[in-house]
Formats: structure tokens, sequence, C-alpha cells
């Protein structure tokens, strides 16, 4: 095993405990504790070069990086290119005229059947902005903000399933088993706040994301990276609040005996263990204060309430957005939002392009710009990523599932559009479809490119960050040395 | 230390063992160079191969290197050059370190000898260190960490104190703390007969089966629900069942690995051993609509035949799908070759996951012959009573847009060809003469709707309307009702909002948690008024859907009518109309309740499946046809065996087999000290790490083999061992020189697994439920509804009376969403085999043993057992710490506790809610509730000491 694996692991399992000789002092006498463990207590001259030691401690980034922070805004079920930026004039002349042969030739679909007609864009575009792009007139706050987007028309994928895709773009395999795009990140970087986890998730639209949890595990890297999910209703993070009739001051009683009783199992069997579990203990007690803290959007101004939308105490994709800029600012170095209900195939209202699919615009429109005005203001866009999109495109031709005559598209791999701002991208149009928007002509970038490019914009290099397990050292970009960080979307 | 080993512990100095430690052993010092740095490039992958060289095979790389001279050596130059030739390249790669390059010059001036990877070459018993030079230790396993030991200048640890060591032992061999019995004799009796008297009663707990099974399940990646976006439950837990009780039957490990690869294929195969297979049915099963059966058909049988070479010989075959293995001797041909065994199961990724096989659970066995005496009174009794309800035969079936029906032998109706979006059935009933008060309609499950109520998606049906006409001619007029009631409906989805003039919108609905729409449902009408006919009459039954889901059109259904004196739907409600047949209907249906367990099962000779190379591992671009092999590179196929998976079974446990006892002792050392001999227990690969103690391992393994694969004489050999038993305390010389005790010179500890965690705080708490096998039971949770995309979800509805309690590995495991005990305590996604959960320390793990619903239940009920046990808090603390950690209190202890108990008693008095909150206000009085709120919190720290999760 290459020593940094070995590095890597050790940490993971928390062999290596000097740290704690350092973060310990805050419950504990610094004093003891290095006559407990004079076995190693050369370390503690070790100058205090940051939490080094910890799993979860600041890592150095490989390269200097662009971004600090990613905000990722998956919109679960894949929204339409064609009517939100991928503007298409030729397909509206040609709405409803069957789509060419060579769209379906040999090609599988997961719903249309037949020959299918092409279907112009439903909703009307605009041209905004001094970069000049065409967006959807279902965004009209976004559209202030068009200047900020990096907006990527030609990303595809492999998959043409929600649960593969989904997997495929935030674990670098269609198939379960991969570690997620938030556990990479936090693996290779560490956390900023040490009171609060590093990778955050939280979810709405009332279901959760089809290939579920796995989105945000960790998988084969040690779950102290694993997305940990906050919720909009109980506890913000699954048991972080003391039982109803528990007071703090009670808990803070019950676990400074607690720790002074573990001490004197340190004391006994020098088990650097048990070291680390007195300091779990007590970040836990800290999270208790500084979870809720931070979830709280009470406390924030009416008018930035307003201005995103959101209302304390009810879950919603607003508060959402909220939350991720508080959740960035106290240092979570990724921050996941999964939003349900954008697979518009037109088989009912609960899912059509004339209903549904305006409805998900409102709901998310206003809270995504709010988003991003709010991380202007703050100076934090310079340094966040956030990126929008949903895990494949849809297709330019109308589904009409068993006849029905609402409108829908089915899924479609060959091209989806994405954007991405702050983090030292490159505002503008990036990419192109062909005419009908059928396919990525134009620089195509395949997710595993896009994969690299996030990666690298966080100081890390995609082909080295990897962690061995079964045979291989597993990458997010996948064994293959194909992928590429696409450097023409970096400022 | 406790007098009984203090007498074996001389140590004789070992230098006369031991190999010249010049020579550089190519293993372990040279291949994991090469491994790392060249062989990406260099090796057996012929595709990706750099200048046409390979380093892996001695032949090939003296193109690169010349024995004996260093100098002369190609690859010597390359690999200290300053110039853009170096090796490895350098926009590629990093420089090889000084000791690296010093390593290879020596390797190379002592003839750069190549030796086969250490665990592709059979294992031969080792010799066991004989007791003349090696006087410690109890048994072979000691002798052989001696001398590691000694090697590494370590001495061993002394017996632990034998309260712990009896602690250690049971919590490793069953998963659940010992009796405080078991550790009162050991205490008192601390001698090696005492010891093992305990080591055999632990073997032969049934607990045991329990505790192993629950490793066996990642192994496994078992779980309650088929995995994808849907996530549907699957009744595959019989199979779970099966491995507990292997497990404490003792069945031996080869047979254990023969009867789940291909217990089918056995001749004159038991029902038992057809069950075993549902082993690698536990692969994911994709039944979103859209899906390709084929592409996932295809993943499934990639994971099986993966995860045998997986999890019985340690290779990582997975790399060798999409290219020849870049490191390990699998060509991608051989790949496939491998995967034709696999190949030619039946199964095809159906939404109903056939083929699957009946099984009736045998801990109901019991439960059904009383059914069965039941049921045969029962019959006497009906024989006497009158017809009730009156089913009737369509004369005509017809439909609004387009269904057709078949009328079945037993009068119901059977929907069949296409199935619209939405429709209206049409019955045409003849009813006799008679004062008729109300209707009956049944549905029933059926194969033609893939053994669902419904013809939609998933097997859903919702009925908006359901309506009666008297026909009279042309003339049809409505017969209302004034009441209906289901035995069963969703949610806001009662049969009562669909006899309205109005269709309802929300019709009525069926899917329940566990049973979907598999199950038979019944529905009971009342007419408003009586329908008094002198003379046969027609009338017109009709069913709606107008859902606002399409094609949630019902299955087959039957239509009865009855002259029911009273009210038939209240009756129903109450049981009282036709009760002995309702009642037979009931029995019959808890007798006739096979658990449909999918099983393997190979498709017949005459339609066996073509294996192709799939390029680059995709399964549409097909590549050269292959016929089943077994890499060139192992021991050859059993001659005798058949070619298919009984073949491969036998090959897996066939003595030539250089892997499968090595990886399995590994194994379950791994489980017992905390760390295998061989680290990466789930590679032995040339990218695996190496056996720390290869003598061991292998004598292990040879013994192992030898004597019939058994799995508790294994067990009981290591727990035995003096290494074992030691101290696990830590001294500063071994700290220093040891951090990880990869060598063993004390006990093994380490913190419980996520299992044992809860387990244990249940067992202590006195409210762990021995209840063994059955369907899996849902525990709280704080997560009460997981929703899955396209399926609705599930609600997570807590189990009632002691199965709220049961052992976590009888825990309800949806894979998209695992009870957060699982993956809090490293647990791996169950999607793909883990061999290894990695140990991680975290702060969610905290909370979850200070706050979660159960071990707060155990905290409480801790307490009320300590109050019980003494009058004096202070022995009431001591009885607590006592039962919790096995061992006599420690004064320390007991002080801060009993300051803790007095401060926070002082609280609760000054704020007696509180102490209500807490307990749940299961207390006489105020007093008494503040003395358990406070005695619960010091339960709550004892339950969370490391010592407690620690073992």
């Amino acid at each position: 095993m290459h020593p940094f694996h070995e590095m890597m692991m050790a940490r993971a399992q928390n062999v290596t405990r000097r740290h704690f000789l350092r973060s310990c002092q805050l419950g504990l006498g610094t004093l003891a504790l290095s006559q407990l463990l004079s076995g190693d207590a050369s370390a503690i001259d070790d100058p205090p070069t940051g939490r080094d030691d910890h799993p979860n401690s600041l890592k150095k980034p490989m390269h200097k990086p662009r971004a600090k922070n990613v905000i990722y805004l998956h919109m679960a079920g894949s929204p339409p290119q064609q009517e939100t930026f991928d503007y298409k004039p030729e397909l509206a002349k040609r709405d409803r005229e069957e789509c060419p042969q060579e769209f379906i030739a040999g090609k599988k679909f997961a719903f249309i059947k037949g020959h299918p007609k092409l279907l112009g864009p439903v909703h009307q575009f605009v041209k905004q902005g001094e970069t000049g792009q065409w967006i959807s007139d279902q965004l009209p706050h976004l559209t202030k903000h068009i200047d900020d987007l990096c907006v990527v028309k030609s990303l595809y994928t492999d998959q043409f399933n929600h649960a593969p895709a989904q997997l495929m773009l935030h674990t670098g395999t269609p198939q379960f088993g991969g570690a997620s795009f938030g556990a990479w990140a936090t693996y290779g970087l560490g956390s900023e706040n040490e009171n609060l986890p590093g990778y955050i998730v939280m979810v709405s639209g009332g279901t959760q994301p089809s290939a579920g949890k796995n989105l945000w595990g960790s998988s084969y890297l040690p779950s102290v990276y694993q997305g940990v999910q906050c919720r909009s209703e109980g506890d913000p993070i699954l048991f972080v609040n003391n039982p109803e009739g528990m007071s703090r001051k009670i808990r803070r009683k019950s676990l400074d005996v607690l720790n002074r009783l573990n001490r004197k199992e340190l004391e006994e069997y020098r088990d650097q263990e048990t070291l680390t579990r007195i300091n779990q203990y007590e970040l836990a007690f800290r999270m208790q204060v500084s979870v809720p803290e931070v979830m709280d959007i009470s406390k924030e101004t009416k008018s930035t309430l307003d201005a995103y939308g959101a209302t304390p105490e009810k879950g919603s994709f607003a508060n959402n957005c909220l939350l991720a800029r508080r959740l960035v600012e106290q240092g979570v170095r990724f921050v996941q939002l999964f939003d349900w209900g954008w697979d518009i195939h037109g088989t009912g209202k609960h899912d059509d392009l004339n209903t549904q699919f305006p409805k998900k615009c409102q709901e998310t429109d206003r809270p995504i710009a709010a988003l991003l005005a709010d991380l202007k203001e703050r100076g934090m866009l310079d340094d966040t990523l956030v990126i929008w999109g949903g895990e494949f495109g849809r297709t330019p031709m109308v589904e009409a599932r068993n006849g029905s005559k609402l409108l829908g598209r089915d899924h479609h791999p060959d091209c989806f559009t994405m954007w991405l701002a702050g983090g030292g991208m490159k505002p503008g149009s990036h990419g192109a479809t062909d005419e009908l928007g059928y396919k990525a002509v134009e620089n195509p970038i395949f997710v595993s490119d896009f994969q690299a490019t996030v990666l690298h914009a966080l100081g890390l290099d995609p082909h080295k960050l990897s962690f061995p397990f079964q045979g291989l050292n597993q990458r997010l970009i996948g064994p293959a040395n194909t992928p590429k960080v696409r450097d023409e979307l970096f400022a | 230390m406790i007098g009984l080993s203090a007498a074996c512990l001389v140590w004789v100095s070992l230098c006369s063992i031991g190999e010249a430690q010049d020579t550089i052993s190519f293993n372990e010092k040279i291949r994991p160079i090469l491994a790392m740095h060249c062989i990406n490039c260099h090796g057996p992958d012929e595709e990706h191969r750099q200048a046409d060289l390979r380093l892996d095979v001695r032949d090939d790389a003296l193109m690169a290197i010349e024995p004996n001279s260093a100098e002369d050596s190609e690859l010597f130059a390359r690999i200290i050059s300053d110039d853009d030739d170096r090796m490895p390249p350098v926009d590629h790669a990093d420089a090889l370190r000084p000791e690296e390059i010093e390593l290879i010059k020596k390797w190379i001036e002592q003839g750069a000898n190549y030796e086969t990877h250490w665990s592709f070459v059979k294992p031969v018993r080792s010799d066991v260190p004989p007791a003349s030079i090696v006087s410690w230790g109890r048994n072979e396993i000691d002798r052989f960490v001696a001398v590691k030991l000694n090697e590494n200048e370590l001495k061993p640890s002394a017996d632990g104190d034998p309260h712990r060591l009896v602690r250690r032992l049971a919590l490793d061999l069953t998963g659940l703390p010992p009796t405080p019995k078991q550790v009162e004799r050991f205490a008192n009796d601390p001698t090696d007969a005492t010891y093992e008297s305990i080591v055999d009663e632990l073997l032969d707990s049934p607990q045991y089966g329990e505790h192993w099974a629950a490793m066996w399940m990642d192994i496994a990646r078992y779980a309650d629900t088929m995995g994808y976006a849907e996530d549907r439950r699957r009744n595959i837990w019989p199979w779970r069942d099966w491995v507990i009780r292997a497990f404490n039957e003792n069945m031996p490990y080869d047979q254990f690995t023969i009867e789940q690869l291909a217990g089918d294929l056995l001749p004159d195969a038991t029902a038992d051993q057809k069950l075993a297979t549902a082993f690698h049915r536990n692969t994911l099963n994709n039944t979103e609509g859209g899906t390709s059966d084929e592409e996932f058909r295809t993943i499934a049988v990639k994971d099986r035949s993966s995860t045998t070479m997986n999890v019985w010989m340690g290779l990582t075959l997975r790399c060798a799908e999409c290219h020849t293995h870049k490191y390990d001797p699998i060509s991608q041909t051989e790949y496939y070759q491998f995967l034709d065994y696999f190949n030619q199961s039946a199964d095809a990724d159906r939404n109903d996951d056939r083929p699957k096989m009946s099984v009736y659970p045998k801990e109901r066995w019991a439960e059904f012959e009383k059914i069965d005496r039941e049921m045969a009174a029962l019959a006497k009794r009906i024989e006497k009573e009158p017809e009730v309800w009156k089913i009737l035969r369509p004369t005509d079936t017809s439909s609004r847009d387009g269904t057709e029906f078949k009328v079945q032998d037993d009068h119901s109706i059977l929907p069949v060809g296409k199935n619209p979006r939405f429709d209206e059935y049409e019955f045409t009933l003849t009813v006799p003469a008679g004062k008729h008060t109300g209707m009956r309609l049944e549905v029933f499950p059926d194969d033609a709707t893939g053994g669902n109520t419904g013809r939609g998606y998933g097997g859903a049906f919702v009925v908006n309307q359901i309506r009666v006409a008297v026909v009279d001619g042309d003339r049809e007029t409505n017969l209302p009702f004034k009441n209906a009631f289901n035995d069963y409906a969703q949610r806001n989805s009662d049969i009562k909002n669909v006899i309205k003039a109005e269709p309802a919108k929300n019709g009525w609905a069926v899917r329940h948690p566990i049973d979907e729409y598999k199950v038979k449902r019944t529905a009971v009408f009342a007419f408003e008024t009586v329908l008094d006919v002198k003379q046969p009459t027609t009338l017109k039954f009709y069913i709606l859907h107008a859902s606002p889901w399409a094609g949630l059109n019902i299955g087959r259904t039957r239509v009865s009518i009855t002259e029911f004196e009273g009210e038939p739907a209240e009756a129903f409600r109450k049981k009282t109309i036709d009760p002995l047949r309702w009642q037979m209907e009931r029995l019959a249906k808890k007798r006739n309740d096979p658990v449909q367990v999918p099983v393997m099962q190979d498709r017949p000779e005459n339609q066996r499946r073509t294996t192709y190379v799939h390029i680059r591992g995709n399964y549409q671009s097909h590549g050269d046809k292959v016929e089943s092999g077994v890499p060139a590179a192992f021991h050859p196929f059993p001659e005798q065996a058949p070619r298919n998976r009984l073949g491969i079974a036998k090959w897996i446990v066939s003595p030539g087999n250089p892997l499968t006892a090595r990886v399995t002792v590994n194994r379950f050392w791994a489980r017992l000290f905390g760390i295998g001999i061989v680290e990466t227990e789930e590679d032995f690969g040339t990218q695996g790490m190496l056996p720390t103690n290869q003598p061991l391992l292998d004598w292990l393994a040879v013994d192992f083999q030898e004597n019939n694969w058994d799995v508790k004489r294994l067990l009981k050999q290591i727990v035995m061992s003096s290494t074992y038993r030691q101290d696990n305390r830590a001294t500063e010389d071994q700290l220093a020189k040891d951090p990880r005790n990869r060598f063993l010179a004390r006990g093994p500890r380490f913190r419980l697994s996520a299992e044992v965690v809860r387990d244990q705080a249940l067992a202590v708490s006195g409210l762990l439920s021995s209840r063994q096998y059955g369907p899996p039971v849902y525990p709280p949770s704080p997560i009460k509804r997981i929703v899955n995309a396209f399926t609705g979800g599930m609600t997570w509805e807590v189990s009632k009376g002691e199965d709220r309690n049961r052992r976590a590995v009888y825990t309800f495991l949806k894979r998209s969403a695992p009870h957060p005990l699982f993956d809090t305590f490293d647990m791996a996604s169950r999607t793909v085999c883990n061999m290894r959960r990695i140990r991680t320390n975290t702060p969610l793990q905290s909370f979850m043993t200070l706050n979660d619903e159960t071990f707060l239940d155990c905290a409480k009920a801790l307490a009320n057992q300590m109050r019980g046990a003494a009058s004096e808090p202070r022995n009431q603390i001591r009885y607590g710490l006592e039962t919790a950690l096995l061992h006599p209190a420690k004064e320390a202890h007991l002080n801060e506790l009993l300051n803790l108990y007095d401060e926070t008693l002082a609280e609760y008095r000054k704020t007696p809610r509180q102490a209500e909150l807490l307990t749940g206000g299961e207390s006489e009085d105020r007093t008494s509730a503040s003395e358990l709120a406070a005695m619960t919190i010091v339960a709550n720290v004892i339950l969370n000491l490391d010592e407690f999760l620690t073992r």
C-alpha cells in the first residue's frame, strides 16, 4: 500500500492520535494527558500545523484552489434544458413534426415508443445580460444573475434512468458502491469548522432522490466523510437534541463524569481510541449548540427571509438555500440540496410542462437568485462554487406515453445543461447542442470531465485523489485516465 | 496478574529461528515496489502495456534487468535517472524513494529472483516452532506469535483479568455479554478447564449463530429490499435464518460454501439446500419503469461472479470486467469465462424477482400444526352453516375503453388484453329471487397480473366509483349503497368514498407497506333499501377507474350478493356476517402463507445463454464468445466436477485452492483480533497487504482444511490461545514498537460492531428479546417515513412488544435508507459485498448512544433495575456498574457516579416536571420520579463508558 494511503487509512481509523493532545485541551488537563501518553510525547512538541491528524481535519489542497466550498443544487428528476437554458429556435419551428429517423434508429428510450414528434420549447425565452444568453421566462429572478452563470450546454452522460444517472454524476459509477462527490471533497480537504460536519445534505420536494442515501454515502471511504442529512422536521441532525427532561446543564455534568471516567480508562489501557472517544463526546456536546444554531433561520432579518421566500419551521427548498449559505458561512465544505419534482414526462398534471414545470420554477427561481445575491453581497461567491442541474437531459421529442395529450419529455442522456456560478468559473455560455438539441456537438463534456473540473477547482487533482479498495485505487472519475479537467470553464 | 499464566511466561531467545536477514524477499520487498510504481504500465494488461515490457514475469523482465549487476540493468538506470527518461515518467508519478532504489539495487545484485505471489502458492502446514525454543503459551498459535514477537523485540502480556476476559470472550463469540454466573465461575476458578467449559457453552448457545450471521450479512450484501430507485420490499429473510442455523449447527465451511453457491444443483437437493442459494439472490433488482432488464440482469450476474471470487478467494475480479487485470493474473477473457457459470441462472431482473421458492419457515411449523387442527374442527362446523354469500357468475362482461374479460371456474372475472389508461368495467349479473341486503366484491392477486391485485404500475389499482343498477329492458335504475366496509385501504382511500353519486377523487386503494398488492382484499356494500325481488333479476355492476394516474385498473374480481338479515357492511366490520367462513379464510391464509424467497436456478440446458466478452465492460458491445472456465493461474477445475456453479463451488473448496482456507481463517481471526493477519481481508492479490505472520496463517489454514472446515473448532482454537487471552492494557514499550498491535504482544481491544453496541445495551438493561428467526422487525427509529421516488415510500411502523427489542440482525434493512444504527456505526452500504467494516469514531455515534430512543429505554430500564436491587444509591450504582461491565465496581467510579446522582437529583427535585418528562411519568410519585430520573442519567453514563463500548 502506498504510504499516502497508509497514512490516510491510519487517519481514518484514528490510530495516530497526536491531534487530540491538542484538541482535548478543551475539556481536559493537557498535562495529565501528555503524561499519559508519554510514549508518544514527542508529538506534543510538534508545531500546531493545523489539525492534521484528525480524519476530518483541514488538509492542504493539492494546488491553489479556485473555490473553497461547494453548494450543489441538484434538481432531481432532471429539468428540461429545452425550457430552461438551451434555446432552440429550429426546434420551435419544427414543433410536432416527426423527429428525424436517426434520432430513433437503434436507440432505446425509457418510455418513448414508435416514432415520436418533435416538441418545440413550451415556454418563451428571453435574451439577457451582457453575456447575451438565452434563458426561460419561467426564471425571472435568476435572469438578473445571468452574467454570473457559466452555463454549460454540452454535458452528456451514459445513463438514462434516474438512479444510475444520479449515481454516475455524484459517485462516478452508475452502480451502487461508489463514494460521493462531497465525501471525496471532505476526504481530500477536510472541514473548516470542527463543530460541524464537513458535508451536509438537505432534501426538498417531498421525496428522496431516486438513488437515495447512496448519493451522499461514503462507501469505501471512512464513514466520517459521509454526507450528514439535516432535516427540517424533528432533530436537524439525528439525535442531536438531548431527550426531553435532560437539561444542557445535566448533560454537561454527566459528560464531565463520563470524560473523567474515560480518562481513567485511558490511563490504564493507553488505548488511543479512548482518547478519540473522549474528544468525540466533547465535539458532540459542542455540536448540540452549533448545529441547531446554524439551522435556525429565524434569526435572519425579515428582508433576507423574504428575499429567499423562506419560512422558518417549514421545510422548503427556499429554506434549504438560505441554510446552504449559513452552512458555508460556517465553513461547511460541501452542501448539497436535492429537490424532487423535475421529472417532466407529461403523463399527468403532476409531471407536465404546463403545470408542474412552472410550479417547480416558481418554487426554486427566487431562492436560487437570492442565494446568489446573498453570497455575492457577503463576498462569498468568489470562493463558493454553486452548481445547478439534473442527472441527465430530456428529449427534444414529446413523450406522449400511452397517448397522453399532456406535454412532457422523456429521459435523454446525450445532452443536458448545467450551470456553475462563482468559484472562479467563467460566466457565459459553453458548448452547444445541434440545432434540434438532440446531441452535444460543440465541446461535449462527459460527466467525468465535469467531476474532474469541479475537484480541480477545489484544489484537488482528480487523478490523484484516490482510495484503495477492492484492489484498485478508487477515484471519483473512475479508473480510466481519460477524464480531463476542462480549463475552458475557468475564468 | 492472575496466577494461572504467570508460570508459563518463560521467554527463550529465538535467534536460532528466522531466515538470514540479508536476502531480499521478492514478495515482501520488491513486489510491492513494482506493483506500486511499474506494473500499471508494465504488467499483465497487454492492451495498455508500454514499450512491450512487462515486469511481473521474470523472463520478460530480463529485457531490462541484468541479474547480479544493477549497473548493467536498464531498469536500474531508469529509476535513478535525472533526465526525461526517468521511470516512472516525470509527468506520471514521483520518483522512487532512495530506500526503494536501494532495495531494487540489492535485489538485482542478488540475482533478481522472482517468487510467485505468496497467496497464489498453496499453503503447506508450517512447522510449529518447537516447545524447546518457545516456552510461552498454550497452543500452536502462541508459538508462531512468539516467534514474531521475538523478531520485533516484544514480550507477550499475561492473561487478562478473568472478569474482563470472559466478557471479551462472550462478546466475541456470541455478540452478547456473558451471564454474571459465567463471569463469576471463571473469576472464582480461573483455570483452563473452567475457561474451556465457558468457551464450549458460548459456542453452543443459540445466540452464537445470530452473531456470526450478522457478519455474513455484510458479505452477502443482504437487505430486505431490492435496491435502486424504487427499493421495493423483498422477502429473503428465510435465507438469513438459514445462515443463523448453519452457524449454530456448525455446518462445515466447505458445505456452507457449496450449498450457498450451488445447493440447487446438488443431487436430490433438499428444500434447505435450495434456500441456501438465496445467497446470490441478494443482488439488486431494478424495478423502475423504462429500465432495461438485460442491463440490470448483467449487473447482477457480474456481481455474483466477482462476489464469489472476493468472498472465498479474496481476489478482486471486477477490474477485469473492462480490461485485463492490471495487477493480478486474470485476463479479461478469463473474467468472462468465470462469469459464464453465473450467466446461466434463470433470474432476469424481473419485477417479481422470479424464480422463487415457497418456504414455510421452520419456526412456524408448530403453529401450522395447530392451525391445521383448528381448520379441521372449523370445517365440520361450517358444513352445517347455510350459505350467506351467493357468488354471482356474470352473464356478460364489457368495458367502456376496451378491457376484455375471462370468467374463471370460480366465477371470478379476470381482465385480459389491453390495459387502458382509464376504464369502467361493466358486469351483468343475475340475482335470484330474495330479499337482498348487500353485495361483496373480492379482489384476488393473480399470476396474470404479476401476483398482484391490480393491473397498474407495480400491481396497483385505484377504484373511483362502484355502483349497481337494476336492469329492466333498456332502463337502468341505480341501486344506491348506504354503507361500505373494506378489510384494508390506504390512508384517505377508503371504500366508503367510492359509493357516492360522484366518482371519488381518492378512490379505493390498497397498497400495504409489507404485502403491497399481493393479498386478497374484500369489500362489502349495504344497499340503501333492501332489493326485494320475486324472480331472478338482472343487475349491472360498474367499477370505474378515474384516478390521476393512468392504467390503475383492478385485476381479478368476484361479486357476491347476500340476504343477510341486518346491515351487511357493518356486520362485516364487526366480523359477525358469516363469521365461520371468514375465520376459515383467515386461517387458510395463515396456513398457506409461504414466504416466496428468490433462489438460484439454472436455465435448462437447451436454453443456455452464450457468454461474450463485453468490450470495456459494456453489456451491449459483444466481443469474442467464451466457454466457461477458471483463471489459468490457479489450480485446475476438479476433473469430475460438473461444468456449472456446483463445479465452481467444488473448485473453491478443493484442496488445491491456495486461497479459500487462508481467506476464511483470516476473516475469523480478524473478528476476534480486530484486524486480520492479512489486514486487507478483501484483497489477497498483489495489491493487498502482506500477512504479518504467514507461517501462522498457513498453519491455521491447513489445519482448518484438514479438520473438516470446522468453524467452531477454529474459533475455539483461537480463543483458547494465550495470545487471545492476553491482557489488553498497553505498555509504553508496546505502544512505541507496535502501536497498532500487529504482532500481538497484548490482547486485542477495539470498539464493538454496530449490532453488538445495541444488543449489549439491551441485554444488560434486561430488555433484549431472545426471540429468534422470522420476518424483519422495526425497532424505534427517528426516521418515521422513507419516501422513495415513484413508489410512495414506506412508513416505519415501530414493532410492538418484544419485537421492539430484538437483536439487530433482525432489523428491517432498507437499502436506500438503512436504520441509522448501521450507517452511524460503519456498516458499508448493502449494495455490494463488503468484507470489512472500517471502524470510525465520530460524534454522530456519541449522539446515538447518548440520545437515541432505544439507548434511552435501556438507561431507564437499567435505572429501574438498579433501584430495585438495593436501597442505598451507592449500592444501586454498584449494581449498575457491575451489571454493565461485569467486574467489581471501582471506588473511583462509584464516587464519581454517586456524586453525579446527588447533584442531578437535586436538580430534578427543583424541576420535578423535567424528571417526569425524562422517565415518561411511570413513577408513582414525584420523589421517585426524581430519583429514577437521576439514576437514568447515571445509567446513561454507564452505557456510554468507553469500557462498555469496547471489548
